[in-house]
């Protein structure tokens, strides 16, 4: 946590923002979400209440602040009430050990009277160096918010709804898990911060030889077109959203595991979807697009360039972690859109062809990338050909 | 007191009384959850102990996956009937607790009094021992190969197994494929 | 022979003692439960108190082959406990009831 008092504050200070930044990311997703699938479907969305409909999402947020709080006669109380928590805990874990920008480097300062160190501050809540396989564990949590929530609500279609979503997610995981092996296996780390740094720069290798530069950024998604495919896929199976989201199906579920939720309550459930979909949206562009990365360029030459901008140390370092912040936040903001579009272009899916692809088409596929990979990896090296 | 210190008495008290819990819960449900909060506790113990990936892994298969099989299944059994679990006869529930303490009381205070052979020079440097994944790895595709390769025809023989027994005739697609 | 100083300093012997006493839970839990999966249950208890004492004997001896067998153990029991519950469900369309006194006598 920190040697000093300082420290340790700027850190817990730091670990509250990330996960109210989450949270406050949910109504602009909301808003983002209603006038983008207006957009997509050609009419009008919310542009009554203040500019652009912004005030929308304030008011939305008061509605369901002061609706009332109930539970159904028959249901099993505590369960009920503990599911929404279930639900947007792992979310709020899994984006914690997610790096957001290049650590902040402190220069020793005075300050009443005393001189404090040199600090470094890492741009995430908590620094695993088995990042990877915690957030594939914080993101497997997130069964749980919707199976006690069926049962906790005691009522046939919350269940039945409660039963699909939970036997989805685990066959979309399994091909999660796998498709980011094939990602590991390239970089050669579980960990967040190693990846990343092994996309910058130009894609280079070794051909026989002689070296050749393309003019491609160095990125994972070029290394591993099938696996960010089958990422993508498993990801939008995993938070449950269109074309995957038969447990939630309106009109046929009446609302999935989520019935007889109102209020306060059914806000939970919401942040812990689009918590899950901002933490896939961050895997994405870890593994895939290069982290906060420029394309490019590496973090070394930014970094001189701002120090050379400015003369103080620590407003350069904290003036290139901000920049490199709103890289990440770009990227994680495009396939966010990306999520949206694909849910208001595509029809669902019906559940027997759901987990036929899931354990049919996505998990072989996953495999054969991961045997693919290994064996070009493994030729690589065995005569020198070298990636 | 350091913080290690307590925080082993922390995660010890969790793990001890939710299985407490899973014995004693009125249902099953409750059982199960209480199951889900031993397995973190005990994670979080192999994250003391220098083991981060195995209790990571331990999160993912044991919490995320074999107890949400469990609860899959009470879920699927409709079970809501509560049950007193220690109410029965006095005597022979009364043999059935006091073998258990008897057993820890015994194997504790044997191991207090054997010879230390771990805490002389594990007291010394207790603490900084990480083990890094690829050691792991290393390990086990090379010592432990053969029972890698077995263990992956084990889990393809309960998978057919398990398949095997819970088929309902017909299969489970509509309509023509 | 109860000093406070035993508790401050932790050593392998709370470890060991911890895995003991909910190895003994589970065992409990076996024995008095009459519900067949929360006997199923106890046995992950036990099999989790088995993997600790593992990690523990791995950690004190800086010999990683203790992670290696809990990595087995754990594969094993994800396995087990999913056999043993295709079964459950099976004996349940069957008996109509999860109490194990019905049938725990191999008849009919």
């Amino acid at each position: 946590m920190g040697q000093d008092g300082f420290e340790t504050t700027i850190n817990l200070i730091k670990l509250l923002l990330i996960f109210l930044a989450m949270i406050q990311a949910v109504p602009v997703l909301v808003w983002v979400e209603r006038r983008g699938s207006a957009f997509i479907q050609d009419r009008f969305g919310p542009n009554r209440v203040g500019p652009l409909g912004l005030m929308q999402l304030l008011a939305d947020a008061v509605k369901f602040i002061f609706k009332e709080e109930f539970s159904p006669n028959k249901s099993v109380r505590a369960i009920y009430y503990m599911a929404p928590v279930a639900a947007l805990v792992p979310a709020a874990l899994a984006l914690g050990a997610l790096p957001l920008s290049t650590p902040i480097h402190v220069a020793p300062f005075e300050w009443l009277g005393r001189s404090w160190g040199p600090y470094t501050f890492e741009m995430q809540s908590f620094d695993i160096p088995v990042g990877i396989v915690y957030v594939l564990a914080a993101s497997s949590l997130g069964v749980y918010g919707l199976l006690l929530a069926g049962w906790g609500s005691s009522n046939k279609y919350s269940l039945m709804g409660a039963l699909r979503a939970s036997a989805q997610m685990m066959s979309y995981e399994l091909s999660l898990g796998l498709s980011v092996v094939g990602t590991i296996l390239v970089f050669g780390s579980l960990d967040f911060h190693t990846i990343i740094k092994a996309q910058e720069g130009f894609m280079h290798f070794h051909l026989f030889g002689s070296e050749i530069q393309i003019f491609l950024p160095n990125w994972g998604i070029f290394y591993q077109p099938l696996a960010a495919i089958i990422f993508v896929v498993a990801v939008f199976a995993e938070s449950n959203r269109l074309p995957f989201d038969l447990p939630e199906a309106e009109g046929e579920l009446v609302a999935g595991f989520h019935t007889e939720y109102g209020g306060f309550k059914l806000l939970l459930f919401f942040m812990g979807e689009y918590g899950h979909m901002i933490v896939a949206s961050g895997l994405f562009s870890i593994f895939y697009l290069g982290g906060y990365g420029l394309p490019w360029v590496d973090t070394i030459t930014v970094t001189e360039f701002f120090s050379g901008i400015f003369s103080h140390s620590t407003t350069a370092s904290i003036v290139t972690s901000i920049f490199y912040l709103v890289l990440f936040l770009i990227k994680i903001a495009l396939f966010i859109w990306l999520f949206m579009w694909v849910r208001w272009s595509l029809p669902r899916f019906k559940y027997d062809r759901l987990m036929d692809l899931g354990w049919k088409t996505l998990m072989p596929l996953a495999l054969f990338n991961i045997i693919l990979t290994a064996s070009i990896m493994f030729l690589a090296h065995f005569i020198h050909w070298g990636v | 007191m350091e913080s290690s210190v307590l925080l082993f008495y922390v995660l010890a008290a969790l793990i001890l009384i939710s299985a407490v819990g899973v014995i004693s819960a009125a249902n099953a449900i409750y059982s199960a959850l209480c199951l889900v909060t031993t397995m973190f506790g005990v994670a979080g113990v192999f994250l003391n102990l220098g083991a981060p990936f195995i209790g990571a892994v331990q999160v993912i298969v044991y919490a995320g996956a074999v107890v949400v099989l469990f609860v899959m299944i009470v879920m699927l059994l409709d079970l809501k009937k509560k049950e007193r679990p220690l109410q029965s006869r006095s005597v022979s529930s009364g043999i059935k607790v006091a073998i258990p303490a008897l057993l820890v009381g015994i194997v504790v205070a044997a191991a207090q009094m054997s010879i230390d052979f771990a805490t002389q020079e594990g007291a010394a440097q207790s603490g900084g021992f990480l083990v890094s994944t690829k050691e792991l790895a290393q390990l086990l595709l090379s010592k432990y190969l053969f029972a890698f390769e077995a263990i992956s025809l084990l889990i393809l023989v309960v998978i057919v197994g398990a398949i095997s027994l819970a088929r309902s005739p017909g299969g489970t697609h509509v309509g023509p494929q | 022979m109860l000093d406070l100083n035993e508790f401050m300093h932790i050593g392998i012997h709370h470890y060991i003692a911890l895995s003991l006493i909910l190895f003994a839970v589970g065992m409990m839990g076996v024995m008095i439960r009459t519900n067949v999966l929360i006997i199923l249950m106890s046995i992950e208890l036990m099999l989790n108190a088995v993997n600790l004492s593992f990690v523990t004997f791995s950690h004190y001896n800086k010999n990683f082959d203790g992670q290696i067998i809990v990595f087995f153990v754990m594969t094993i029991a994800a396995a087990e406990a999913a056999v043993g519950l295709a079964l459950v469900v099976l004996i349940f369309k069957h008996v109509k009831t999860l109490n194990v006194r019905f049938f725990e006598k191999l008849r009919g």
